[in-house]
């Protein structure tokens, strides 16, 4: 597989000689989703038939996406409505399920049983707090009387809120008063696009609302951190050296990669386009230099050719 | 207006005022996604034309028994993250407000003083704009909070230290005479 580790990425676009010789030795490719194998409810074309080719070339197809809205059973059935084949939940690592193991080590790791670990406040949709309940977590109720009456909160999560607002802000900073209140997040996100070209904002901006009200910074699961990666090692033990890391977004999926010792693939399908990631590439800053991928495609599907048919 | 469906996607629809030019976020305890939606709207379609101004930073309004709200400055915050910029923020301790009222009354600063209970936004301010500056003890801070700014190295830090303290601004009673 291409380099990870000392000097900065070469930004090259990925096709012919090189493509088979970077593919060939791949045991593994980690996948963001959004932007990647699709936008909206359409696939990238050919992307289907890029999974099914590394399936038969023997190759790991794994993913992990910040998207906090779904659970990893409704992923499954989008992954199969949009036209891929032999995608289990298994596979797939979202920062709703990721976040929900993470405050499952948090709160029920010290052998504490479900009724000592305490509750989580949860900001975010079903798929999320369906993702927490499934880790064995409680849930606080919205609209409660004064905390401490019953079970204490633990730990506040913030997600994809749609339903967010002040109400439920204040409601966080006051489980936030006790400072053995975990602060969560499970992305870093400010935005995310729309199919016609717009954003709608991402949990990072309810986050920065928290914090300022709170007082306290967030831990963030999702990418560029790096604990989705430690629940896909724990899972499925794959070897960095060996895995590409595959995405969208320079500031999450290539920063991930490169905090991961994998290398990196940009994919113009998306969020970034090849320009943020020559500038950054020309930036004197070191933090930019970890935003630059080691190689881009125009689309997934451009991954085809460097397979044995 | 009422939002054409239930998720932001529908929301996104939604007609967008073409007079708007600004997007003003100010104390509101009825913020909600959707309007944070719709503020990113404005300022993805304006751009630079579309002004961000935000009305204070305060991060918390204190409550009796030590109990908060969250503030503007949250609100304030969330935006500037979705939209990826920096809000002109009116209130103290930026000079804006000084400069309003030095503009109307005719102010001196080296004859007026700043009488406030918070270090990071009435003190600041004052020290700022060159005025006189009185801490009253009725309010969020403390004395010993005053001292730690004191004893430390750091300049900015250094800035949030008032001339002057009172217990309460009823002590500066006998120095008028009658």
């Amino acid at each position: 597989a291409g380099c990870s580790g000392g000097g900065m990425a070469g930004c090259r676009r990925l096709s012919g000689a090189e493509l088979r010789e970077v593919l060939g030795p791949a045991e593994g490719l980690l996948f963001d989703c959004d932007g990647v194998l699709w936008a909206g409810e359409r696939a990238v074309p050919g992307a289907p038939e890029l999974l099914e080719r590394l399936r038969r070339s023997g190759k790991t197809a794994l993913f992990v996406s910040n998207n906090s809205r779904r659970s990893v059973a409704e992923l499954e059935r989008r992954f199969s409505r949009l036209g891929f084949r032999g995608v289990r939940a298994e596979h797939v690592f979202s920062s709703a399920l990721c976040s929900a193991l993470f405050l499952r080590q948090r709160l029920l790791g010290g052998g504490a049983s479900g009724n000592g670990a305490g509750r989580v406040f949860v900001l975010g949709g079903e798929g999320l707090r369906g993702e927490v309940r499934g880790a064995g977590l409680r849930l606080a109720g919205e609209g409660e009387p004064a905390p401490g009456a019953a079970e204490p909160v633990r730990a506040v999560l913030v997600g994809y809120d749609d339903q967010f607002t002040f109400g439920k802000l204040a409601q966080a900073c006051g489980y936030l008063r006790d400072p053995q209140c975990l602060l969560v997040a499970t992305d870093p996100d400010p935005w995310h696009p729309l199919s016609d070209g717009q954003r709608t904002p991402g949990t990072g901006s309810l986050t920065a609302a928290v914090e300022t009200a709170s007082g306290r910074k967030a831990l963030v699961v999702g990418k560029p951190n790096t604990y989705m990666f430690d629940c896909i090692v724990e899972r499925f033990g794959v070897d960095p050296s060996r895995t590409l890391m595959v995405g969208d977004r320079l500031e999450t999926d290539i920063l991930f990669g490169k905090n991961c010792g994998l290398s990196t693939i940009l994919t113009l399908t998306g969020v970034s386009r090849l320009e943020e990631a020559q500038a950054y590439m020309a930036s004197d800053s070191a933090a930019a230099k970890d935003l630059v991928p080691n190689y881009y495609v125009d689309s997934i599907a451009d991954l085809i050719p460097g397979l044995d048919e | 207006a009422a939002l054409p469906g239930p998720a932001p996607a529908d929301w996104a629809q939604a007609p967008l005022d073409p007079a708007v030019r600004a997007v003003l976020v100010g104390f509101d305890e009825h913020f909600s996604y959707a309007k944070l939606c719709q503020a990113l709207r404005y300022l993805l379609r304006g751009g630079p034309g579309c002004l961000l101004v935000g009305t204070n930073r305060d991060h918390r309004l204190p409550l009796e028994g030590g109990a908060a709200i969250p503030g503007t400055g949250c609100l304030v915050k969330a935006v500037e993250t979705a939209a990826q910029r920096e809000a002109f923020i009116v209130g103290k301790p930026n000079r804006y407000m000084f400069d309003c009222v030095a503009s109307e009354f005719d102010i001196d600063p080296a004859r007026t003083i700043m009488v406030g209970d918070r270090l990071d936004t009435d003190i600041l301010m004052g020290n700022s704009c060159g005025l006189t500056t009185l801490l009253t003890l009725t309010g969020v801070t403390t004395l010993d909070e005053v001292k730690g700014h004191q004893e430390s190295d750091c300049p900015a830090r250094q800035s949030l230290v008032p001339d002057y303290y009172v217990d309460s601004i009823a002590d500066l009673l006998p120095a008028l005479g009658d």
